[in-house]
């Protein structure tokens, strides 16, 4: 049923698409005034009509209605509703849906926030759009439908990648893509303007607050994605130059130099052109974003759509659009005022020109880093990867020079300035900034060369951008971005001189140095939950200061089988120590890694500090009575309760549902044909054993002679439990080093000893009356052959 | 003699003109000295000359290959044709595992053994690099 809806609700969009170019370009003909409402009532249908199929995918979604082929293909009864919910966007057809109920609403406000504006601007942009509205809806209605039926109907969907399932990235796609969307708004409109030759003060104005909101929305959005691969991926960073990441920092790049553009356009109505190919640009970029992402084209580690076919759709799509603005360019181009006011090489426009330089190198350097490697397999057929050395060779030099601009530029005046007014309090500025970096230079001991000039430009921008604080000149949105961006650096670069990273291979109970601080790695628990098991391992890490304990997690995922590393990070102000850990086969060996990462909270406050700057830019009228205080107090505010939520609890199970051992199993006998029941075997008024090993377990061996020394001991059976094993090689290996057990039972696939609660081999439980008295992951050793002895012998008293 | 405003559009075309080929040569050089090459096991078994260059290796884990000992995992990359020994120090993905893709970078120490600095596996269950893919596809 709601599939039915999802999908007519569709088409009559379609519909609506399809009468609202026609109006448009039938309006601009006629030079007709009186569209407004007719155009108006197409557009409200169009955004209800999407958003009612988008809340009927919601609701197959929250329903778990798997005659829905995408609720089928991802998400499953158990998952808890949040990720239902997120899951409707979580993938290829949904995520789609949602870049098209975006780009609806996007239209309608637009719509009906310019009134203001002249009547033919207004329709144009609404034809500019609806030519992307109807690409989407096409591209959604006939190659990724997400109201496709299955029948019959599933019983049980087959889940959403367990990576997905995390609060950070439940909202990170709908953030990024406002943030894509939005650049669609900019590209109608300024192609709009661009035909009624309106490219001016009063349009700059309008289409400001557009830019900031996309600006925003995307700024935030890349955090979030970058903030999840943090601690999710637990790759224990803040950004790895992946392609898909790159995809979302190339529009980043364009909508910040348009951002800047913008406001000369706005003050001194100049740099016309270079505004409307920036907007082209960035539109491209976001949409090639897309398409790259879901096409697979891109070779990365983490793309999650994989369809060519989709991804020719969106390329050609692209290329259509991106050949009729270019088209449209040349031809009004001649519009576009030539209005060649004064403007001197010492002014603000220039240092704005600079800032474009700059954003378009970064972004030749992301381009040609993601793309090169595509290009190089289509000519020559040979596979390469570049790697963040590339990008950090190419970047980090000119970010010396884009720091002082970014110091200085805001200072000058529009039109023209001398830069011999630079005063003292700038120079000393200068000079302490100077001397600080050397000092830490000097503490640090560091080689690199840039770091000392790095080091004090940041730290000018930093200070020159506080002092600027008690100023009145230039605007309080620009001083709170540019002092997030000196903060940015200044945490990135003590981040990475700092920042210690160690990683092993460790069994419970091992201990690390590791420089000062001792790594323990105390004990494993197994909790189960509603759709996965986690295993929580506990780890002390101590120095001389004191220690602190550290609980990452795996998680083992039913729907579908995955396994996922939860890092557990103690983040303070100063530091954040980051830990992870990972099965690597059933050996008793758990890949570690522990890293510390200095000042890692700053990266993301100081983020969230640029973004403020462009809130405070589009509330600038509303708020001006209040400080700009009371704004950091709220950024700051904001950036706790993220951290707050950033926290894992982990909520531990009491023990005693650890205890009771699941006795109603059935297996198969090594030496034998019949089916035991486990609970039969285990003595009913007396200790038992149950020992999980495999021939090919190495560590089974070693505690094999423990086991021969427990049969000896008066009143305990052993019960063997061969775990995916060959049925040869299991009694070769007991007949060579003798067989310790009472019953040997075989669990071929493992499954068994998954609901007993075993993660690996080996494993030994100390039982009493179906209950577990200790349980031992890995092998049996001598302390620990004395403690079960000690065990028996207390509970026997 | 030539107005401000042009000499100040001359200067600007000349000062775009100059950082456009600093870019480009800046941007080349970096390329040159910072691409990985993806190998698989056969092809490297087919290598003329070793590189001391930093390489990148996939295929498929090798069902009981995996030796782990405190602070070294050791195991085998095979494209189902030619096996390669990787020994690799640090942390591994999720999804590492036996029978299962992965693509391994680091050092060619002869044709058949890699010191990795880095293992990459996607997250995604039934991931698979492409280019294990396409060489298993070859080797078919």
């Amino acid at each position: 049923m709601t599939n039915q809806i999802g999908n007519y609700s569709l088409y009559i969009a379609l519909f609506a698409s399809i009468f609202l170019i026609f109006q448009s370009s039938n309006s601009i003909r006629n030079k007709s005034k009186n569209l407004d409402s007719k155009i108006f009532s197409a557009l409200s249908v169009q955004s209800l009509m999407v958003l009612i199929s988008f809340f009927s995918l919601i609701y197959a979604f929250v329903v778990s209605d798997f005659s829905n082929e995408t609720v089928y293909n991802n998400s499953h009864s158990t998952k808890p509703l949040f990720y239902k919910i997120s899951g409707s966007w979580g993938n290829h057809e949904g995520s789609l849906l949602l870049w098209l109920l975006v780009l609806t609403i996007f239209l309608f406000i637009f719509f009906i926030s310019s009134k203001k504006l002249i009547n033919s601007y207004r329709v144009l942009t609404v034809l500019f759009q609806e030519l992307i509205i109807i690409g989407f809806l096409l591209f959604i209605l006939f190659t990724s439908n997400p109201f496709l039926n299955l029948f019959p109907i599933p019983k049980e969907g087959t889940g959403l990648n367990p990576i997905l399932q995390d609060p950070a990235l439940a909202i990170h796609p709908p953030i990024l893509y406002i943030g894509y969307v939005g650049t669609s708004i900019i590209f109608s409109s300024s192609l709009a303007a661009l035909v009624c030759g309106m490219v001016n003060k009063i349009w700059a104005n309008h289409i400001k607050k557009w830019i900031i909101i996309s600006w925003l929305f995307l700024t935030i959005g890349i955090l979030l994605g970058s903030i999840w691969a943090y601690y999710e991926l637990g790759w224990g960073g803040f950004w790895f130059w992946d392609p898909v990441e790159n995809v979302s920092l190339m529009p980043w790049f364009c909508l910040t130099a348009l951002l800047h553009t913008i406001i000369v356009l706005e003050k001194r109505n100049i740099y016309q052109s270079w505004t409307i190919i920036l907007s082209i640009a960035t539109f491209s970029l976001s949409m090639g974003g897309t398409f790259l992402v879901r096409s697979g084209i891109l070779n990365s580690i983490h793309t999650f759509a994989n369809d060519p076919s989709r991804g020719i759709f969106i390329l050609c799509f692209l290329l259509l659009l991106v050949l009729l603005s270019i088209f449209i360019f040349f031809i009004f181009q001649k519009k576009l005022l030539k209005n060649l006011s004064n403007s001197f090489l010492v002014s603000k426009e220039t240092a704005i020109i600079v800032n474009n330089w700059f954003m378009m190198f970064f972004l030749s350097v992301v381009l040609i880093g993601t793309v090169y490697p595509i290009f190089l397999e289509v000519i020559n057929g040979s596979k390469i990867s570049i790697g963040p050395p590339f990008y950090q060779k190419l970047i980090v030099p000119f970010l010396i020079p884009f720091l002082l601009f970014m110091a200085v530029g805001p200072k000058l005046k529009w039109i023209k300035d001398n830069l011999s007014k630079i005063n003292l309090s700038q120079i000393i500025l200068f000079i302490i900034s100077i001397v600080i970096s050397y000092l830490l230079v000097k503490l640090y001991g560091i080689s690199y060369l840039l770091i000392l000039p790095l080091f004090a430009l940041a730290f000018f921008l930093f200070f020159l951008t506080i002092k600027d604080f008690f100023s009145k000149e230039s605007s309080l949105s620009q001083k709170v971005s540019h002092f997030g961006f000196s903060l940015f650096i200044l945490s990135i670069l003590f981040n990475g001189i700092l920042a210690k990273e160690f990683s092993s291979n460790m069994k419970v109970g091992d201990e690390r140095k590791f420089i000062n601080k001792i790594i323990k790695f105390e004990n494993l628990k197994i909790v189960e939950k509603n759709n996965y098991k986690s295993l929580i391992a506990n780890f002390k890490i101590s120095d001389e200061k004191g220690s602190m304990n550290l609980n990452p997690e795996v998680r083992i995922y039913n729907q579908p089988r995955t396994l996922t590393s939860e890092a557990a990070i103690n983040s303070t102000i100063y530091s954040d120590n980051f830990i992870v850990f990972n099965v690597i086969k059933d050996d008793g060996y758990y890949n570690v890694r522990y890293q510390f990462k200095p000042l890692m909270m700053w990266i993301w406050f100081s983020i969230v500090l640029i973004s403020t700057g462009g809130i405070l830019s589009y509330l600038k009228k509303m708020i001006k009575n209040i400080k700009f205080i009371i704004i950091i107090l709220f950024s700051l505010f904001i950036f706790f309760i993220f951290f707050k939520g950033l926290e894992k609890t982990n909520d531990y199970l009491p023990e005693n549902n650890l205890n009771k051992i699941e006795t109603n199993l059935f297996f198969k006998n090594l030496y034998g044909k019949n089916e035991i029941l486990l609970g039969e075997l285990i003595d009913k008024n007396s200790f038992s054993i149950i020992n999980i090993w495999a021939s090919w377990c190495l560590p089974c061996r070693d505690e094999h002679a423990y086991l021969l020394k427990l049969k000896n001991i008066n009143g305990i059976d052993i019960i063997g439990i061969n775990y995916k094993d060959k049925k040869s090689n299991a009694t070769e290996f007991l007949s060579d080093l003798g067989n310790p057990y009472y019953q040997v039972l075989i669990d071929l696939d493992g499954t068994k000893s998954i609901e007993l609660g075993a993660i690996g081999v080996p494993e030994t439980y100390l039982i009493k009356k179906n209950t577990v008295l200790k349980k031992y992951i890995g092998p049996l050793d001598n302390t620990k052959f004395k403690e079960i002895i000690e065990i028996i012998k207390n509970e026997k008293n | 003699m030539y107005g401000k405003k042009v000499k100040l559009r001359a200067f600007f075309v000349l000062l775009i003109f100059l950082s456009t080929i600093l870019t480009i040569f800046l941007v080349i050089k970096a390329l040159e000295e910072n691409v990985v090459y993806f190998k698989s096991p056969t092809e490297i078994k087919n290598l003329s000359e070793l590189e001391n260059k930093k390489i990148r290796v996939g295929g498929m884990v090798k069902k009981n290959s995996i030796r782990t000992n405190d602070s070294e995992i050791n195991f085998v990359i095979t494209d189902f044709k030619n096996e390669l020994l990787v020994s690799f120090k640090g942390s591994v993905p999720n999804l590492f595992e036996e029978g299962k893709g992965v693509v391994a970078e680091g050092f060619l120490k002869d044709r058949s053994y890699l010191k990795a600095v880095k293992i990459l596996a996607k997250h995604d269950e039934n991931y698979m690099p492409p280019e294990v893919n396409a060489a298993l596809k070859d080797k078919k």
